[in-house]
């Protein structure tokens, strides 16, 4: 009796909460679709007029390309980085190697806003001044604690034999990492650089210090068309946004299956 | 004749710890050799810098005439099969066994025929598009097996391939792999730490303790005439009575211990602590019937009946232990057995400082 | 030397971290410290001596813990619920937390400023439902607010405890049963302890993150609604002010690296009696 009304609880729970955190999502896709100027969702007909004027908003595509530029940088410095440290933490005999762990996955942890504060304090004074490096730069801090994270985990189950038995089946050392340690380490190295692509893209509080005229991430961009321009344009671009995140995580779930990127 | 295998004055040491002392060990070819010995004996050791995955502190290694002292471990032509199998979990059976002769860059018209051979060698042809994960234990065993020998290597290392299976197919498996590497002519090191399976697998074994070969002789000459305390009582079981010489001379000795004196060959001095010891089987539950025989009264603490033969254990103390074999249906009353043995199978050791 | 041995791979990454997170840290912190002239305290005795710094230090705090219990409530319960739920359905609620969990924080915003206007969704239903007769007034007030943030942090709730629970021998509530334990004492004393690792894990991600929140609050309450996060914004980017940024962000930061050190702490405690 009491276990049926918990397992009740439970499952009310489990639809409500489905229900509130896609809400949102679903009325930004109605609101583009709906061919009324005001925030409305489409009473009867659909209309793709928001969607044709995507191109007048200006410095959309731009900021699209430059954040996609930052990320994919960031990310691929952080697989190299990320990865190294994270066997220096798995397989290293070194003292203080949890303190490594945390210190390096730490600035997911801390408020962006602060580093991004102190990130640009301390770039003005080492003379960096320029707005697409200092961008580069941070988003490495960005992402490298997800890579980290799901690294140090995918590592401490890795079995190093298998590095030794490609190695006496005839692969020198660096071709025996190539060949057996990345694919086998491909769910962590595609999960953790998922998501930490995905910060990147998102992130506002460490960029809009370093961000200049010329050079706006898309949330800086996005934030700035809320703020001036309140049509339905700006649903529009958050449904491609929305798109473009389901997309990946479908490609995400082709590749490593979901369950095991809702473990990390 | 050259050895095959060649391992010449090779140590190792871990900081202060010396994991492998100054040893040495020559092979022929297709022989099977077992390092035995107990966990921390420095076999794996061996093994790990015999594959070229450590390198020792010093000593030479030549296999077929080459000296793969120097030799990374892909340019040594050795195959390994570890314990855990260390199977390539992203990979399929076909593709594991496949694994070192892509590494050679071998033809690719070459390979499918040869993992084919060595799949079917195995048992295993039907298996080849299944992954890793959906075999069982002696399965994977198998194609780890079939993976090492892919490459046609000079010599096979076997790191306690059967310890993670159980008992009943470990016997079968042992009878396979024997077959196996027989067949093809194989010169193997195995890894163990079980002396049964040494016995049953050998061509000889080297016993290991503490970073040393303590014996290296054939299976029947380990058990009959073990060289030391420390093999006697890991490979086998024994009865071992410590005393003190009272009488020598003429290679014939009398040893006084706390259950008599007991009569044995061999050259010590008086008053030298010994120990001396014989194989179960060897004795008689009945009393020493002439001087070729010696034995003693055993006071019995158990029996364990194994099918086609009783043990009986004595109640002895002070470090000694007794242990004798005798067919199943021997009738055995009473708290006092009295037991011989020849003279002839007894064995005698100094006493080791450090009784265990 | 040799002894770092394989942890010489951990020195790019460290180097990096050190010279672009930890140098810059310390450097605000220096300069919150200091004014035009020299060394001084200033900065802080400021903060700590204005009622409305405190003001905004609370209502930072009081927003983390309500956000986080709110997700809590919701969160737990709903967990057990994805843990029991079996293939497909598995798959499909797992998909309905990653994807918002995974799109841009300023897309979901945007979906609340929607939803919560006069005439928006919320306030149509509400009104359909015969629970108001005039629109409620949602958008730019605190239960604004909380409904968004929770929403945002709700999947980082959800999610920790989700995979503890699954690792859950769900035999271990049967041998509780056999031992004698009703159902709601085999659930409090032996799967809640159980799941405090996938608590401890997601509260310290909810309220970490809650209490450095800046996007959904500067969208859903607007500028005059200041938590130390945009204390911090208004600070640099309008008011010129390093200073009073400096030390905000300071009190942020010790704040979060104490959530941090908590939580270290207990999730030491909670491994330790199983």
């Amino acid at each position: 009796m009491t276990r049926g009304i918990g397992l009740a609880v439970a499952w009310f729970a489990l639809i409500g909460c489905i229900v509130f955190l896609l809400a949102p999502l679903v009325v930004t896709v109605g609101v583009s679709l709906s061919p009324s100027p005001v925030f409305q969702l489409p009473q009867g007909e659909i209309s793709w007029r928001w969607y044709e004027r995507l191109g007048r908003l200006d410095g959309l595509l731009d900021s699209v390309l430059l954040s996609l530029q930052i990320a994919a940088f960031a990310t691929a410095v952080s697989l190299v980085l990320g990865t190294m440290a994270a066997i220096a933490v798995v397989r290293g005999t070194f003292p203080g190697r949890e303190t490594l762990a945390t210190f390096l996955v730490s600035p997911l942890m801390l408020p962006g806003l602060v580093i991004g504060i102190a990130m640009l304090q301390c770039f003005r004074a080492l003379g960096l001044r320029d707005a697409l490096p200092s961008l580069l730069i941070a988003h490495v801090i960005v992402v490298l604690p997800f890579v980290m994270r799901t690294l140090t985990a995918g590592l401490s189950l890795f079995d190093f034999s298998l590095l030794d038995a490609a190695r006496t089946l005839g692969l020198s050392y660096p071709k025996a990492v190539i060949r057996v340690m990345v694919p086998v380490l491909a769910p962590s190295f595609i999960t953790g650089g998922l998501f930490g692509f995905l910060a990147s893209l998102d992130n506002y509080p460490i960029s809009i210090f370093l961000t200049d005229v010329y050079h706006r991430t898309l949330p800086i961009q996005l934030l700035q068309y809320l703020g001036e321009s309140p049509d339905p344009t700006v649903a529009a671009v958050s449904t491609l946004i929305i798109a473009m995140t389901a997309l990946l995580l479908i490609v995400g779930d082709r590749l490593v299956g979901l369950n095991r990127m809702a473990g990390v | 004749m050259e050895a095959h295998l060649d391992i010449a004055g090779v140590g190792k040491r871990f900081r202060q710890t010396v994991v492998l002392e100054d040893l040495s060990l020559a092979m022929r070819k297709g022989e099977f050799v077992s390092l035995l010995g107990p966990s921390g004996c420095g076999k794996t050791t061996l093994l790990r810098i015999l594959a070229g995955l450590l390198s020792p502190d010093g000593g030479r290694l030549h296999l077929a005439g080459r000296d793969i002292g120097r030799l990374p471990p892909h340019r040594r032509n050795i195959g390994v099969v570890f314990q855990n199998y260390a199977l390539f979990p992203h990979l399929t059976v076909f593709d594991n066994v496949a694994f070192g002769l892509r590494a050679r860059g071998t033809p690719r018209e070459e390979i499918a025929p040869r993992v084919r051979r060595l799949l079917d060698m195995v048992r295993l042809g039907p298996m080849a598009s299944r992954a890793i994960a959906q075999l069982s234990g002696g399965q994977q065993q198998r194609v780890a097996m079939a993976r090492a020998l892919a490459v046609n290597p000079e010599l096979i290392l076997l790191d306690e391939p059967l310890s993670a299976l159980d008992r009943k197919l470990r016997e079968t498996m042992q009878v396979e792999l024997r077959q196996l590497l027989r067949e093809l002519g194989m010169t193997a090191v195995f890894v163990t730490h079980d002396q049964e399976e040494a016995l049953a697998l050998s061509d000889r074994i080297a016993v290991m303790n503490a970073g040393r070969i303590e014996q290296l002789a054939t299976p029947a000459e380990i058990y009959a005439r073990p060289a030391s305390p420390f093999v006697l009582d890991f490979v086998g079981q024994s009865t071992a009575l410590h005393g003190e010489v009272v009488e020598a001379g003429d290679g014939r000795l009398s040893v006084q211990t706390a259950y008599g004196v007991l009569r044995a060959q061999g050259h010590f001095a008086k008053r030298a602590r010994v120990l001396v010891a014989v194989r179960p089987e060897r004795i008689a539950p009945r009393p020493a019937p002439d001087a070729e025989w010696t034995g003693i009264d055993l006071p019995l603490a158990a029996q364990t009946f194994l099918g086609s033969r009783r043990l009986l254990h004595g109640h002895l103390g002070g470090g000694d232990r007794a242990i004798v074999e005798l067919p199943a249906e021997t009738e055995i009353s009473g708290d006092m057995l009295p037991i011989s043995w020849r003279i002839t199978d007894t064995l005698v050791f100094p006493a080791p400082d450090v009784a265990e | 030397m040799t002894r770092l041995g394989i942890g010489w791979l951990a020195v790019p990454a460290c180097v990096f971290c050190l010279l672009v997170f930890a140098l810059p840290l310390a450097l605000l912190l220096l300069e919150s410290l200091r004014d035009g002239q020299g060394w001084t305290l200033d900065g802080y005795r400021n903060f700590l001596g204005s009622a409305y710094s405190w003001q905004v230090t609370t209502r930072t705090l009081r927003l983390a813990v309500l956000t986080t219990l709110i997700c809590i409530i919701i969160g737990y319960p709903a967990a057990f619920a994805l843990a029991r739920a079996r293939g497909v359905w598995q798959a499909l609620f797992v998909a309905a937390l990653l994807l918002p969990l995974s799109l841009s924080v300023i897309v979901k915003a945007f979906g609340w400023t929607v939803l919560l206007r006069s005439n928006g969704v919320v306030n149509r239903l509400l009104m359909a439902s015969g629970l108001t007769d005039a629109p409620m007034r949602l958008i730019f007030t605190e239960t604004g607010l909380l409904i968004g943030i929770a929403n945002i942090f709700l999947p980082f709730m959800v999610l920790p405890i989700f995979s503890v629970i699954r690792q859950i021998d769900p035999r271990l509530t049967d041998a509780a049963a056999t031992l004698g334990a009703g159902p709601i004492h085999g659930f409090t004393r032996v799967v809640v302890p159980l799941t405090m690792p996938g608590v401890v894990a997601g509260v310290t991600l909810v309220f970490s993150m809650s209490i450095a929140a800046y996007v959904i609050p500067t969208l859903l309450m607007g500028d005059r609604y200041q938590t130390l996060s945009t204390t911090i914004a208004t600070s640099f980017l309008y008011l010129q002010d390093p200073q009073r940024g400096s030390v905000a962000g300071v009190v942020l930061l010790v704040l979060s690296l104490l959530v941090v050190g908590a939580s270290v702490v207990l999730a030491r405690k909670v491994r330790a009696t199983p």
